[in-house]
């Protein structure tokens, strides 16, 4: 059976489409918080803004938000892949512990705070990086995948200074000897 | 045999009874459904 499509003619609020698995919705307008919360399977497609944790605890799937979102942005993401065509909020991907997030234009203060695993990617300027959330190198593989996720949206993925962000894993196990790295992230 | 496309104005029914008729046409197999007036309602899809 094909999976749904939902559409929506119009904005809608908190949640939408929360807990969903499988099917493809598609919102013609902007969204409140947490669109896409706790997402299994399926896509969300917003064109327009995005509230504050868009695609939180994500586990499968896919969000795409055109505009801005809010902070908290991808908030313990256990899989799926945000994509936010805009800007993101303080302390996007905070706690993230699996999967892909895509911000096109700017991050603010502490992105990546505090995540255990998954990958940020950031084309604008990341106004601070969180605590133990550090750049790593992009690769070819960094690169198409960009490709793959951006093209089918319009949005150029090359010509872009990409940041790839990752966790530092200094917070995996506690250390005595890294006592600042745990108190500043506390 | 299920119609190509539902259409639902959410302005005449209550969320609960917007989510439950999404989930009655994915379960009848309706390929796509267009929902108007949704007005920034909370917690629209949710199953």
């Amino acid at each position: 059976m094909t999976p749904i499509h939902v559409i929506f003619d119009g904005p809608v609020g908190w949640y939408c489409g929360g807990m969903s698995d499988g099917g493809r919705i598609t919102v013609n307008g902007s969204c409140g918080w947490s669109v896409g919360e706790n997402l299994m399977s399926g896509s969300i497609e917003v064109h327009g803004n995005g509230g504050s944790s868009a695609g939180a605890t994500l586990r499968g799937g896919r969000v795409f938000v055109a505009g801005t979102t809010g902070a908290r942005s991808g908030i313990s993401m256990k899989g799926g892949t945000l994509v936010v065509g805009g800007s993101v909020g303080y302390m996007s991907g905070f706690m993230m512990q699996r999967g892909t997030m895509i911000v096109c234009g700017d991050a603010a203060d502490g992105i990546g705070d505090s995540m255990y695993e998954g990958t940020v990617y950031v084309g604008g300027s990341v106004h601070s990086l969180g605590a133990d959330c550090v750049e790593a190198d992009m690769t070819d593989d960094d690169r198409a995948l960009l490709a793959t996720e951006l093209d089918p949206h319009g949005i150029a993925s090359t010509g872009v200074d990409w940041k790839k962000l990752v966790a530092g894993k200094k917070l995996w196990n506690f250390s005595k000897h890294e006592y600042d790295a745990w108190r500043g992230a506390l | 045999m299920a119609t190509l496309t539902s259409e639902i104005d959410c302005s005449a029914h209550t969320t609960r009874e917007i989510n439950q008729a999404i989930k009655r046409a994915a379960a009848d197999g309706v390929p796509e459904i267009r929902l108007t007036n949704p007005a920034a309602r909370h917690c629209l899809a949710v199953p």
